[in-house]
């Protein structure tokens, strides 16, 4: 579904990736995780085209998208979920995900109505301003936004920053059923042990700009040095 | 008390053709932080227009839909040559359609000469009531700038084409992420401004001069127009354009030209001091 490699990026005279493999099948969620300043927002911002990758190549079903222009990378099926949430704080909760229609080219057609199954405080909020909703419901009315077009894979910028936990888990039991009901693919940057492992097939562990490990779930539940060793300061 | 009322008429549809002017420039500057200098030769260009198109002998209303397509062509050729290269670089911009505004006004020089044209209003009539009398087409074209302000802001605030753009304006890359192609949407709403401002141009030219210079005299009370309303929202331009407008027209009558253009600048200087974001912007 997505496979990076050799990917070397950075900003201005800093670089930041170092040459990045990573390959995501289909079907499946992989959590990306790393200590901050490692590159991991990079690497997204890489993948759907909104920084240029100065080496190396990513192809995402089969056709190279390194040079392609986000908007095209959107409409062949990428959906990105950025970090922060970005969704528009003067629209309504339904002009947001009207957007991601529109963007589509399909803005004639509702919002599908298992976005509102899926997340049905979206559904009570319709008309009320997205500024106006709590930080939770917020990434809830983003990741809804993103898979408002029907994408094939999902990126997702720390979806659980700045919010409490109790929708922390929620957001996690609710990522997870939709991946298991679609086989929708995901690849998750997070740093909340719990989310990984509520919806993780695959861990890849990013350092200095590279991904330096991956492994099972399991194996972090099993074996809390490897945690250590990638997160703790 | 006849007076007074085609004063204030006057400066009403002053208010309005400027509105009409600025809504242009908050557009493009909003959406993609580009400062057009050139803006007030492309309202230029829409009153030649009519002065051209009268010249083959036909009717000053060809002339007037002739303009907004022949200026929105031209900046759709402006957008593709020079604008698109410098999107977000605001003060590139600013020379670049500097260079942009000198080049047009020569243009314009060279094709109609240097002399000012003037362009004979299609209705002499006049309206009466008692001793009130004003002329009919200045009541026209204040109807039609009114349903012009009216439209853009319906394009802008209740399409899905202005949903679209107001994404690309509060958050380009966001947008870009979900599929929009914030290019064609720069492209689409460049191309609007500048006929907006062809049309306008074309619609007062019979009640002004034309000549190489005119652009420069609704360039700069626009910009003042939207620094004192707030570049946010649409409806500062409502605001700006009626407090500088009206400022300016009707001390222009009631003490001098001069007198006015200090006091509009230093009503500017004023509120950008107090209110930096603007009547209408909100405060960050």
């Amino acid at each position: 579904m997505l496979e990076i490699a050799e990917v070397h990026a950075g900003y201005g005279a800093s670089a930041v990736l170092h040459g990045v493999d990573l390959a995501v099948e289909g079907g499946q969620v992989m959590a990306l995780m790393g200590r901050n300043g490692m590159g991991k927002t990079t690497l997204m911002r890489v993948v759907v085209g909104q920084l240029p990758a100065r080496r190396g190549t990513v192809r995402f079903k089969g056709r190279d998208i390194t040079r392609t222009p986000t908007h095209r990378i959107a409409r062949a099926g990428l959906a990105y979920v950025p970090q922060g949430r970005e969704v528009f704080d003067d629209f309504t909760v339904e002009e947001n995900l009207r957007l991601s229609l529109l963007g589509h080219g399909r803005g004639r057609g509702p919002v599908p109505a298992r976005i509102y199954e899926w997340f049905p405080i979206l559904d009570e909020r319709r008309r009320q301003k997205a500024g106006t909703l709590s930080g939770g419901q917020q990434q809830m009315l983003a990741i809804g936004r993103a898979l408002a077009a029907d994408p094939d894979l999902l990126l997702l910028d720390e979806p659980t920053e700045g919010i409490q936990p109790s929708i922390v888990h929620e957001i996690g039991e609710t990522l997870a059923r939709i991946a298991g009901e679609t086989g929708l693919t995901i690849l998750v940057v997070e740093q909340n042990v719990d989310l990984v492992l509520t919806v993780a097939a695959r861990v890849a562990f990013m350092d200095n700009g590279r991904i330096v490990e991956s492994c099972l779930p399991a194996d972090i539940a099993a074996d809390e040095a490897v945690l250590a060793r990638h997160l703790s300061i | 008390m006849a007076d007074l009322a085609a004063i204030l008429l006057n400066s009403l549809s002053y208010v309005l053709v400027l509105i009409l002017v600025a809504l242009g420039l908050v557009i493009v500057f909003g959406m993609m932080g580009v400062i057009n200098m050139a803006h007030g030769e492309l309202f230029m260009l829409g009153a030649y227009t009519v002065v051209a198109v009268e010249r083959t002998g036909a009717p000053f209303w060809a002339g007037v839909l002739a303009a907004p397509v022949v200026v929105g062509l031209v900046g759709l050729v402006i957008e593709w040559a020079l604008v698109r290269h410098i999107y977000r670089r605001t003060l590139d911009t600013i020379l670049a359609t500097w260079g942009l505004s000198i080049a047009l006004k020569q243009a314009v020089v060279l094709v109609f000469g240097p002399a000012s044209y003037s362009v004979t209003a299609p209705l002499q009539a006049s309206l009466t009531i008692g001793d009130f009398v004003y002329p009919a087409y200045r009541l026209l074209l204040m109807a039609v700038a009114v349903a012009l302000i009216a439209l853009t802001f319906l394009v802008f605030l209740r399409t899905d084409f202005g949903l679209q753009a107001r994404a690309v304006i509060a958050r380009p890359d966001t947008a870009a992420g979900l599929g929009i192609d914030t290019r064609r949407m720069y492209r689409l709403s460049f191309t609007i401004g500048t006929a907006v401002a062809g049309l306008a141009g074309a619609l007062v030219a019979p009640l002004i001069s034309v000549d190489p210079q005119m652009g420069l005299g609704y360039l700069i009370p626009a910009f003042l127009s939207i620094l004192v309303g707030g570049a946010g929202p649409l409806a500062g331009v409502l605001v700006g354009g009626g407090v500088v407008g009206g400022t300016d027209s009707l001390l222009t009558i009631w003490l001098s030209p001069v007198v006015a253009q200090i006091a509009v600048f230093a009503l500017a200087i004023l509120v950008i001091r107090l209110r930096p974001e603007g009547v209408l912007g909100s405060r960050r």
